[in-house]
């Protein structure tokens, strides 16, 4: 197993972002502003503007209609009005467009009649699909194939009657904060035109935004603005300041990224290896020891609490968004009247955005205002701002084994008590009979002790899977959160099979109902489709195989809410 | 609440009601009611309730209420059945043949079930402890795959060296071990005596071997333990499975005589209380 | 996950699909086909993809997920180079089981079929083996059962909430017909009358004391029967519980549920025996005590020439006093009855009946001859005269038809002599004339024929003679009858004398019976208190009576025997010791046989104890012939103490003997046909 065959080095632009982008397109861009007005000298040595663009970017040509992001989505790329224009719809949450025309699957609960006609239902063979669902569908506009499938607005001026919207043309950025701050799109933005759109990977805005001050300005601003301000409206500590001082926290907060944007391939890689996915691997946020300069806000993502042990370092925690660290050292300090330094290190899983309030304001605005300091019948915390509380509850090896496999992202984690399981598979033919026939986990997965992390989809707060679906097939549930495939629009490309870092999503060849595999006209090979746990999103029940562990042993829990995983842990 | 806990609570409430039931039965008695047939009725009733744990896992998708919770109630009721059915037939073996076979049924299905009830709880935990975690369906993989690799030592072995020490022992004694899941009844028991005695066979053929064939022998003692730790899983989940195999059928039969029985009471019973 | 055995690779593993009826034949080798096999076991391995034609040219179509496109690539005539060896698909576990229960379920279903249509299903069906007593109507169901010969629909509406409960009660009637019109109630008995003896049992103030269990039963539920207080039959009898099963066991605590006032156990909280049995009437003067303590003990003193009675038919050796020469247990085994007068009395008591030490009973008194008359020149005229006048109570009775009272003495005489006349010569039919006139309706002519045919004592006076010629002046004053039929004469007073032979003499018999009849206890009394006045106020069947029955007389029957005054104020003689003309049904039962053969010698002292202190002449004893019982409650004791429930619960208790209320009582207490002994 471990045998540790080195590997070379990936390097940056190895795999181009697209092949098509050639060296013509590269010079037109470079002839248009804003990259017009770069100063080349900012880009020197291996990250050349003309590298950037070659490799990081590419040209989508949308007609009208064409459903660029989509609200709810995850991306990783930002986009740039070439030519033309797009529309962003501006609908408040639950009026905006239409599921079904957006390429989702509707979370539709069936009704009891039709719980139960799944009995008779449901095909006696695996992975058996009505073929005419992928052929026609008024609704839903497709167009391209493979790669280039494209869902789009088949009446486009129905849509601008009766949805608000507001138009971007050609010079202007968007879905740029999504992709750096990977957190979903706020809207959905379509094509008005054959407008033409140049595609920018993080990495690259990332370094566009480095080397020039005032794109750097610019969309820090515009983050600002839009996203920090909202993060920091939304976080109950501050919910008692007013207008101007919000004002003021949001001008004053300092932002951050940490971890790796595309974690899930190398610790995939990682994990294959044998090799140690620890704390080694994780970046630095804050350390034990250092004095806090402000308190940190986890914006999105994961961070590990740990502190020095011996010669190692013994993991007491986990933050998840909205957590914050620092407080109670600032506190201290400020009742002490000097300076506490951290008493735990904080380090991102994968990929983390932090928030920093510089302790003068946390000072001013919170510990000075008594009552308004957590804890003294203030706002509440969202979760302690210490998680130490709850994990004590925990073994120390068991939270160090959730943190260092990155089971900690999990919002509907399945842990099986093996000391309880008797291997029935009540679990799996649950499973099975509520998908029609096919099962959607494996039981079987990593142990620590008697406990097994279950190879089913854990529904992560920081869903990696979602990232490079082409067509949005796989997408958050609005409603409830789950994040579900919609087997439609799904085009069997295995990026979410690839990128899930736990291997929870795995790719079926599809049959038709006389169990035979439908093939696609040009290739003759089977369709292929993604299919993970949905948390039975349409059952009525909630998840089946928690319900039909007759032992009381397999359990989905919501990894942030530690309180009952402790709880279940100490049963 | 902690598993214990609910247990204590669930003995508790079960023993009050099995006490209630006894004082019940001994006070009706004593007033000279029948307690036959409302004894009857609750067990019939419980039974095809028990039974309906069947039917309920077959509609997971349904909301109702967790198979733990079925389980639990299944147990605890089903243990009722035991105080109920011993009333109910009033502390003595029935002398009617088809009493008999009813009671017989009944027997073998509660005691499959409290066996059932004994197996889930331990072989689980000892399923924990060796073998690691397989999925039932894939030992034959499993066990495919060891023996494909012992069979490649030996060969490598033939070829390398002219003795047939290791081939013969090989045939004789390995591969029949390898062919197939073996030592059931032993691993049941938790007994390591087979192991123990084919890894001191493996042992005493050291005298008879090369540096070379030594070192395979190492590895057949490696491969041996794991198709050894293999059919301890095979033989704890199989019996895991298959005693539903009598608890299950008989249920259905023992619904079928029950059915039958409550006409044949009834019709006989001329409208006695 | 690495580090795991066996090693799992997750991102390569497709579903396990457990749920699945058929699983492809080479899964076990870890090489199982895509495609799978189909719904019925079939397998459907063919080849490892479809080629598909391109441009003229056949294209592997094998999907990535199985390898890509293979190397060789599709043979020329288009198919696939891989292909799949058939396999032979086996069931998944789980489909075992479905298959399995599936067999088992309609097993189950064809041999319950089998039982109820099978002809002999009856004994197949039945619930058990009914007791001995019913093995013979085993196998007719409908014998016992309502349902036994009707179809199903009937069976089941028979059985129905509104169906009769009693329904196959009354067919248990067929057969045990001798409970009388209140069977189905409590006690087979009158519900009016039960009704009165709850209520007396309610009325006597006590707080019943039970065990807790029957209490709270009588608390909290309903008594048993139907609302009107019927009971079914199998209310309390339980069959096909096996052939030794008793039918009548109740529990203790079962009688009772009914009771008014119901109690622990027998030696817990069960009634003192209050009137039981000893203040019941005894029928003859017996003196137990005395007997038992100082005359078996010491009869050749009392006695002399007394026979000790012979021993029981008891296996016990038998002591000098012991009960058991005069009682032994009856056929029955319930009672001990007296054996009898030859074997208990006589050894003793036919000396005093037979005891010439007393006079015997004068029947005639003849006048002087007519030669006696002559010579009677004694200066006793007057005494001559009275002579002439002297009759029995026999006599004048005979003669109370015949002449009036105030009749001059001549005539009387006259009368007299016509008297004798009769009885000597013995006619007959002049005799029966007298007795029927002397004795009224009230004696059937059986009686006065057997009167009759008792005073023959011509043949008497003709022996006489004959004695008297022979042995010529020199008789004794009284002697033996030679005959032996107890006649003599008394030559002092010329008296016709008889004497009773033995216990049971017919003569004194039939007069006491005769005289009874006629006499009431007032007419009785008169007599005794006024033994000398004439028949003028006293009838002469009374002072007859009278005479009879003092126990000077001669047979001294009354000093055993007692008399009862009858319904019409007639007077009834007891000649047996206790008769039990029918052995009714009633709550309690005693045996005393197993009593008597478990406890031996000792046995009867055990429950049957004397008064005390010791007194021989009790008042009962002493003014015995002046007493006429009517009370069958009263005092002619035997000299017992009131049971005690104590002597029974000595042995009755929870631990040893048992102490069932059935042990001695029973539940049907009418039985009409009650001539069983």
């Amino acid at each position: 197993m471990a045998t540790a065959e080195p590997i070379r080095r990936p390097e940056r632009w190895s795999v181009p972002f697209s092949a098509d982008m050639g060296d013509a397109d590269v010079d037109r861009m470079l002839a248009i502003p804003p990259f017009s007005q770069l100063d080349p000298e900012n880009f020197r040595g291996k990250i050349t503007l003309r590298g950037l663009l070659q490799n990081d970017a590419r040209i989508v040509r949308c007609q009208p209609g064409d459903i660029i992001v989509r609200e709810g989505d995850w991306g990783n790329t930002a986009f740039f009005v070439i030519s033309g224009s797009v529309r962003v719809e501006l609908e408040p949450p639950g009026r905006g467009l239409p599921d079904r025309i957006l390429g989702r699957s509707e979370p539709k609960r069936k009704n009891i009649f039709q719980a139960i006609a799944q009995l008779w239902t449901r095909p006696r063979y695996p992975e058996v699909r009505d073929a005419e669902n992928y052929r026609t569908d008024p609704q839903l506009g497709l167009r391209g194939t493979g790669q280039q499938t494209q869902i789009y607005l088949q009446d486009l001026s129905v849509v601008l009657d009766n949805f608000r919207t507001a138009t971007i043309g050609a010079g202007q950025f968007f879905g740029e904060l999504s992709a750096l701050g990977r957190t979903p799109r706020t809207a959905t933005v379509f094509a008005y035109d054959n407008a033409e759109l140049l595609e920018i990977r993080w990495q690259g805005l990332r370094d566009l935004m480095r080397r020039d001050q005032k794109l750097q300005a610019a969309i820090d601003q515009v983050f600002r603005d839009r996203a920090l301000s909202s993060f920091l409206q939304n976080t109950p500590l501050f919910a008692h300041l007013n207008e101007g001082e919000m004002a003021e926290l949001v001008a004053e907060a300092q932002f951050e990224m940490h971890g790796t944007y595309d974690w899930a391939v190398p610790f995939k890689r990682l994990v294959k290896q044998g090799a140690t996915t620890g704390v080694e691997h994780e970046p630095l946020i804050a350390q034990e020891g250092d004095y806090p300069n402000g308190v940190i806000l986890i914006r999105s993502g994961l961070a590990r609490l740990s502190h020095s042990f011996h010669y190692g370092h013994r993991t007491v925690g986990y933050l998840t968004a909205g957590q914050i660290y620092g407080f109670d050292e600032i506190e201290e300090g400020w009742r002490k009247s000097q300076s506490v330094p951290f008493k735990y290190s904080l380090r991102a899983i994968g990929n983390t955005a932090v928030v920093t309030i510089a302790t003068p304001l946390i000072e001013r605005y919170l510990i000075e205002r008594g009552d308004a300091a957590p804890g003294r019948g203030g706002p509440k915390m969202p979760v302690s701002q210490s998680a130490t509380a709850d994990t004590s509850r925990i073994s120390p090896d068991f939270v160090e084994f959730l943190v260092q496999n990155r089971f900690v992202n999990g919002t509907a984690t399945m842990l099986i008590d093996l000391d309880r399981c008797t291997r029935c598979d009540d679990c799996v033919r649950a499973c099975a009979a509520a998908h029609e026939n096919n099962p959607r986990f494996l039981r079987q997965g990593p142990i620590h002790g008697h406990v097994m992390v279950a190879n089913a989809c854990m529904h992560c707060v920081d869903p990696v899977c979602m990232i490079e679906c082409p067509t949005g097939a796989i997408h958050r549930d609005l409603h409830q959160g789950q994040v579900v495939i919609n087997d439609r629009t799904c085009i069997g490309c295995g990026a979410c099979a690839g990128n899930c870092p736990y291997d929870a999503i795995r790719m079926v060849e599809v049959r038709g109902g006389d169990g035979r595999f439908i093939r696609d006209a040009a290739e003759h090979m089977p369709l292929v489709k993604a299919t993970k746990c949905d948390l039975c999103v349409d059952q009525l029940g909630g998840p089946a195989c928690q319900r039909a562990c007759p032992h009381d042993a397999l359990v989905r829990i919501d990894m942030h809410n530690v309180e009952a995983l402790a709880t279940w842990h100490n049963r | 609440m902690k598993l214990y806990a609910r247990r204590w609570r669930n003995i508790v409430i079960l023993a009050v009601l099995a006490v209630l039931l006894i004082v019940g039965d001994a006070l009706c008695r004593v007033s000279l009611h029948s307690t036959s047939k409302i004894l009857g009725w609750i067990l019939a009733a419980l039974i095809v309730g028990l039974a309906m744990y069947n039917v309920r896992k077959r509609l997971p998708f349904l909301p109702l209420g967790s198979s733990a919770a079925w389980l639990q109630l299944h147990v605890y009721a089903g243990g009722l059945t035991i105080v109920l059915f011993v009333l109910h037939i009033g502390w003595r073996i029935p002398n009617g043949a088809f009493e008999l076979v009813l009671a017989a049924l009944y027997v073998a299905v509660a005691g499959s079930g409290v066996a059932g009830l004994y197996l889930s709880r331990s072989f689980a935990r000892r399923l924990t402890t060796r073998g690691g975690e397989v999925i039932f369906e894939r030992i034959p993989v499993y066990r495919k795959r060891l023996q494909c690799e012992v069979e490649e030592l030996v060969l490598r072995c033939v070829s390398e060296s002219d003795s047939t020490a290791i081939p013969a022992f090989y045939t004789t004694r390995l591969r029949p071990f390898f062919e197939k899941s073996r030592n059931f009844f032993s691993h049941l028991v938790e007994s390591h005596r087979p192991r123990q005695r084919l890894l001191l066979e493996i042992q005493s053929q050291n005298r008879y071997l090369n540096e070379a064939e030594r070192g395979l022998l190492v590895q057949f003692a490696d491969r041996l333990r794991q198709k050894d730790d293999l059919d301890y899983q095979y033989a704890l989940q199989a019996t895991l499975k298959y005693w539903l195999f009598m608890h299950v059928p008989l249920t259905y039969a023992l619904l079928v005589f029950v059915a039958v029985h409550v006409l044949l009471v009834h019709a006989f019973s001329g409208g006695v209380r | 996950m690495s580090g795991q055995q066996p090693e799992f690779s997750f991102d390569e593993s497709r579903y396990e699909r457990p749920n699945q009826d058929w699983i492809c034949g080479w899964a076990a080798d870890g090489q199982a086909c895509p495609l799978g096999p189909g719904k019925n076991g079939t397998c459907r391995g063919t080849y490892q993809c479809m080629p598909y034609r391109k441009d003229d040219r056949w294209m592997c179509a094998r999907s990535p997920s199985r390898g890509g496109k293979c190397a060789d690539g599709p043979l020329p005539d288009g198919t696939c180079c891989l292909p799949i060896p058939p396999c032979r698909p086996v069931r998944s576990v789980l489909a075992k089981r479905k298959l399995f229960t599936l067999c088992t379920f309609a097993f189950a279903l064809g041999s319950t079929l089998l039982m109820i249509g099978v002809p002999q299903r009856s004994a197949v069906i039945s619930p058990g083996c009914p007791t001995a007593a019913h093995s013979t109507i085993e196998s007719r169901c409908e014998v016992c059962h309502t349902a036994g010969n009707s179809g199903f629909a009937d069976s089941m509406r028979t059985a129905s909430p509104a169906g009769d409960v009693m329904q196959q009660s009354r067919l248990c009637l067929n057969c045990h017909e001798d409970f009388g019109p209140h069977v189905m109630h409590p006690h087979s008995y009158d519900p009016q009358m039960l009704a009165v003896l709850t209520q007396r049992i309610n009325g006597n103030g006590k707080t019943p004391d039970a065990p807790w269990l029957l209490s709270t039963a009588r608390a909290v539920l309903p008594p048993p029967g139907t609302s009107d207080g019927q009971l079914a039959c199998a209310d309390c009898h339980h069959e096909h519980r096996g052939e030794r099963f008793d039918l009548k066991h109740m529990t203790n605590q079962q009688c009772q549920v009914c009771h008014a006032a119901p109690f622990h156990s027998f030696s817990n909280g069960h009634p003192e025996f209050s009137v039981y049995p000893y203040q019941r009437r005894t029928l003859l003067y017996f003196n137990h005590k005395t007997h038992y303590e100082s005359h078996f003990a010491n009869f050749e003193r009392i006695m002399p020439g007394g026979v000790a009675p012979p021993e029981a038919n008891v296996e016990q050796s038998i002591s000098a006093a012991s009960c058991f020469h005069c009682h032994q247990t009856d056929p029955q085994k319930q009672t001990m009855v007296f054996r009898g007068y030859q074997q208990s009395c006589a050894g003793c008591h036919d000396r005093q009946i037979t005891d010439d030490a007393f006079p015997a009973m004068a029947v005639v008194v003849t006048p002087p001859a007519a030669g006696d008359a002559a010579s009677g020149t004694s200066p006793d005229d007057q005494l001559s005269s009275s002579m002439l006048d002297r009759t029995t109570p026999f006599m004048d009775l005979l003669m109370s038809a015949d002449g009036q009272p105030e009749a001059t003495p001549a005539e009387r005489r006259q009368t007299i002599s016509r008297l004798i006349a009769d009885l000597v010569e013995h006619k007959q039919v002049r005799l029966r004339q007298r007795l029927t006139d002397a004795l009224g309706p009230k004696a059937t002519p059986a009686e006065i024929d057997e009167l009759t045919r008792l005073l023959s004592l011509s043949r008497f006076v003709a022996m006489q003679k004959e004695s008297a010629d022979a042995a010529n002046e020199d008789a004794t004053p009284a002697q033996h009858d030679p005959t032996g039929i107890g006649w003599f004469l008394h030559r002092d007073d010329r008296s016709i004398r008889y004497r009773p032979q033995q216990h049971a003499d017919p003569f004194l018999r039939a007069w006491l019976e005769v005289t009874a009849k006629l006499v009431t206890d007032r007419d009785w009394r008169a007599a005794i208190d006024e033994p000398a006045a004439s028949g003028a106020e006293v009838q002469p069947a009374a002072r007859l009576f009278a005479s009879l029955t003092n126990p000077t007389s001669a047979g001294r029957c009354m000093k055993c025997h007692t008399v009862d005054r009858q319904a019409d104020g007639s007077l009834q003689i007891n000649w047996f010791a206790r008769q039990r003309k029918t052995y009714e049904r009633t709550f309690t039962t005693f045996s005393h046989a197993p009593h008597v053969t478990l406890m031996g010698d000792e046995s009867c002292a055990r429950c049957h104890q004397f008064v005390e202190p010791f007194e021989l002449f009790k008042p009962e004893f002493v003014g015995r012939n002046m007493t006429i019982q009517t009370d069958p409650t009263s005092v002619e004791t035997s000299g017992f103490r009131t049971m005690s429930k104590q002597a029974c619960a000595a042995c009755h208790k929870p631990v040893s003997v048992r102490e069932n209320c059935l042990t001695c009582h029973r539940y049907h207490v009418t039985a009409p046909g009650s001539g069983v002994q």
